[in-house]
């Protein structure tokens, strides 16, 4: 039943994106969703989609797994969709009308317009999860946190990172305990696939309650190894895998500028199809 | 006596059709008459707990049969189920899978997934816990509050409870303390002798073998390596040591008396059987106490 639980769904395909520092890649992320904001037209939105195309070509990671990403939401797309189309009551040329639900065209733009923001949006953070091992971005994160500590908040960082790290290292193993513990209420009778919704949900005591008491106790056990062994929180504490920027970051932010100004570009020179 | 449980040409490969394919079990075969206690060793990675798992149907074989009471197991996957009331399967470390509040329901979620209700159910739980000597002062305690002994003993009876024909335990005394250990020793015995089942118990644990077990089934590589009575395999020390496995110590204690000189038998595997020797013995010559 939780065979398919990913996490951390990084994809070595060794492209030039893995190859990027993780820093490089986490910052570029969160410049670009603000950019993927500040894009007010279909022209500028449009230059982010190729913008995109570009990015998923570069990552070599196949298509396929991008689309499963969006068919994990498209819950989400959808319900944004409809109230837009539907809810938009702005004097606009109407292009439907029946019942009580017009169809205006601005609502039918904008539905279209967020649409496609959201799902840019999705897939553009799945590319940093895709060509980013799990560990690398908590090394990124630590590493850009740092200046917080300039504030008094010193530990602070190290103890978030530590947090993270212990976090990704336990998924693997509750996975497994998972399965140990589903097979085993599977031997006494426990049925998980067959039944009403609501006895569904019931089945799912058995296999949660010993999940929570095992992953507090290995809590525990955690915390005592570390204890014993001195762990004493971000004094003077050094990193084996020391991150470096190279040329290629570089390039990135170079390219990444160039994006920047298209949209911006592209925003002030046709303004006059603003929505 | 008859044949319970027949295993034929047994293989599985984990991840079959990738390329991290690899054999867990290849073309085991045995057959295991009602009423045994059959033991299955091996070291690390030999297959024992894939084997086990094989038994109610939690994996399904890539090839070769599994029959049971005369039933292809897979003969109509979807009344796997019922052969699940069939083989009870204790896993590893069972205390981990109790969740709920008393252990007196938690013995009841075995029977009452197999459709049992009311005064049969209530019946059922005490006859069990009677047989494996389960005090009913432990009925409304919650499991959490028991000792690691107490807490295994509680989900083995859940497992019991069920009255499986052929009862599979993996590991039972891991990590137990010796009276822990006895207990649960006992509570398989007793389990055997009341209902007429049939055991498989899988461990590392040698002296408990031999003092449980009729016949031994000696896993290696995902192989049956030797499949006798207990007496035979134990007899054929060398062989186990190739393999990581041993015999009891006190076995090997009979066999550097022996490798001295003196004449002693070959078939002494537990402590009691070397006591009964001893004091057999006739003192020849000489003041020596034995």
């Amino acid at each position: 039943m939780f065979k398919d639980i990913t996490f951390g769904q990084y994809i070595d395909s060794n492209s030039v994106l893995h190859r990027l520092d993780p820093r490089t890649k986490s910052l570029l992320l969160i410049v670009n969703i603000v950019v993927l904001f500040l894009a007010k037209n279909f022209y500028s939105l449009a230059f982010s989609v190729l913008f995109l195309l570009f990015l998923i070509i570069l990552s070599k990671v196949p298509l396929s797994m991008y689309l499963k990403n969006i068919k994990a939401i498209w819950i989400i797309i959808a319900f944004t969709a409809i109230l837009n189309l539907f809810l938009s009551n702005q004097n606009s040329e109407v292009l439907v009308s029946f019942w009580k639900i017009t169809i205006t065209y601005a609502g039918l733009s904008r539905a279209v317009f967020l649409t496609v923001r959201i799902i840019v949006l999705i897939l553009i953070s799945s590319i940093l999860t895709y060509t980013t091992t799990p560990n690398d971005l908590t090394d990124a994160i630590e590493s850009l946190l740092k200046p917080l500590k300039f504030i008094g908040l010193k530990n602070a960082v190290h103890t978030v990172a530590l947090m993270m790290t212990i976090a990704l290292r336990f998924i693997p193993t509750l996975v497994d305990e998972t399965n140990k513990i589903i097979n085993a209420q599977k031997a006494r009778g426990a049925d998980f696939e067959n039944g009403k919704f609501y006895e569904k949900i019931k089945a799912l005591v058995p296999i949660l309650v010993p999940l929570l008491i095992s992953s507090i106790r290995r809590a525990y056990d955690l915390a005592e190894a570390m204890e014993c062994r001195c762990y004493n929180n971000g004094i003077g504490r050094v990193k084996m895998k020391q991150l470096k920027y190279r040329y290629n970051d570089l390039i990135a932010l170079v390219i990444n500028i160039v994006f920047i100004c298209g949209v911006i570009a592209l925003n002030i020179l046709l303004k006059q199809v603003n929505i | 006596m008859s044949i319970v449980l027949s295993v034929k040409n047994l293989t599985h490969t984990y991840n079959n059709n990738t390329p991290f394919a690899h054999n867990a079990l290849s073309n085991v075969s045995f057959t295991v008459n009602s009423g045994e206690i059959v033991g299955i060793i091996g070291h690390t990675g030999s297959g024992k707990t894939t084997l086990v798992s094989h038994l109610n149907g939690l994996l399904k074989p890539t090839s070769g049969d599994i029959i049971i009471d005369g039933k292809n197991i897979w003969d109509d996957p979807k009344h796997i189920k019922e052969i699940r009331s069939l083989v009870g399967l204790v896993f590893q470390y069972p205390e981990y899978q109790l969740f709920e509040e008393t252990v007196y329901k938690d013995i009841a979620f075995g029977p009452k997934n197999l459709g049992l209700k009311g005064e049969e159910l209530h019946k059922r739980i005490v006859e069990t816990c009677k047989t494996v000597d389960i005090d009913e002062k432990f009925f409304d305690k919650s499991p959490f509050e028991l000792s690691g002994g107490e807490k295994r003993r509680v989900a083995i009876a859940g497992i019991m409870a069920m009255r499986p024909k052929v009862l599979v335990l993996d590991e039972p005394v891991a990590g137990l303390d010796p009276k822990g250990r006895n207990d649960v020793i006992k509570m398989i015995e007793e389990y055997r002798n009341t209902y007429n089942a049939t055991v498989l118990i899988v461990s590392h644990n040698m002296e408990n073998m031999s003092v449980l077990a009729d016949k031994l089934l000696v896993m290696n590589g995902g192989k049956v390596s030797m499949f006798d009575t207990t007496e035979n395999v134990f007899k054929r020390g060398e062989e186990l040591r190739k393999i990581g496995l041993d015999t009891p110590i006190i076995t090997k204690v009979f066999d550097r008396i022996r490798e001295k000189g003196y004449i002693v038998p070959d078939n002494i595997f537990t402590v009691y059987d070397a006591v009964k020797y001893l004091s057999s013995v006739k003192v020849q010559g000489g003041d020596t106490d034995v």
